[in-house]
């Protein structure tokens, strides 16, 4: 193969692989394990299949998790259980940052941790805070980046319908 | 004796897509390098520096608002630090 080709394989190979996009609605949930915040055991995605998830990554700097993390600990009073779990997923860099938040806004959900970013980069978020809800089977069926007021009732609205759907598929 | 025209190579299809194929390696290669750039943008997940106090151009305002109000109180003079109003001449 003359080199003029091979450079030119090499060049596309180099900016296909930066293109490659977000985690998006209808794909696979990228599987992960994290260690839970404050404790030395580790969860995976994989751990909780069979259930719906809503999965929230946020920071104690970010401003809208402030408006988002209250309804999420509505929604898991509401809805957590044998079907749904709510997994926050903490990207600060110090985890004494997160504790006070968590602690702050009782949290009644389980938190992973993740200072390095490495599951935010895979998820490549757009957004802090950003959030997806993934069906029983661990595919991704509603992406949701930043949140504002009245963001929650559609999102709860469609994990109802998934929780629903599940409830009539079970033989 | 043979001619020059004899001595030239034969031209070949691979010979003569060679130029377009070079071409596009470079500008590809020009592509790639420029998006490999050292300006990177910074993610979402790596904010948190960015907020940090140290990090604010006033990393302490209520500290500066009380120093401000010190001065205009000592040097008779408001507004030294800004200016006041929007130009109107109503305040």
């Amino acid at each position: 193969m003359p080199n003029a080709t091979k450079s030119l394989i090499l060049a596309l190979a180099v900016l296909l692989a930066e293109a490659a996009g977000a985690v998006d609605e209808g794909e696979m949930a990228p599987d992960f394990s994290l260690p839970v915040l404050a404790d030395n055991a580790a969860l995976s995605l994989s751990d909780t299949h069979g259930k719906v998830r809503y999965i929230d990554f946020w920071a104690s700097w970010c401003a809208p998790c402030r408006v988002a993390i209250p309804r999420i600990v509505a929604l898991q009073e509401e809805l957590g259980g044998q079907a749904f779990e709510v997994i926050g997923i903490n990207i600060d860099e110090h985890v004494e940052d997160a504790l006070d938040f968590a602690e702050h806004y009782t949290m009644n959900y389980v938190n992973l941790s993740d200072p390095e970013g490495e599951v935010a980069e895979r998820y490549e978020l757009l957004a802090v805070p950003m959030s997806y809800v993934v069906d029983a089977e661990g595919r991704v069926t509603l992406v949701h980046a930043g949140f504002r007021r009245g963001d929650m009732e559609p999102i709860r609205a469609h994990i109802l319908e998934l929780l629903e759907r599940q409830q009539t598929d079970l033989p | 004796m043979n001619s020059i025209a004899d001595r030239r190579p034969a031209t070949s299809v691979s010979s003569r897509t060679a130029p377009v194929v070079r071409l596009l390696a470079v500008m590809s290669a020009i592509a790639a390098a420029l998006s490999l750039g050292a300006c990177a943008s910074v993610q979402p997940w790596e904010r948190g520096t960015l907020a940090r106090p140290e990090m604010q151009l006033d990393p302490n305002p209520l500290q500066t608002g009380l120093y401000e109000q010190v001065y205009d109180s000592k040097e008779a003079a408001s507004g030294g630090a800004g200016t006041a109003g929007a130009g109107c001449g109503c305040n």
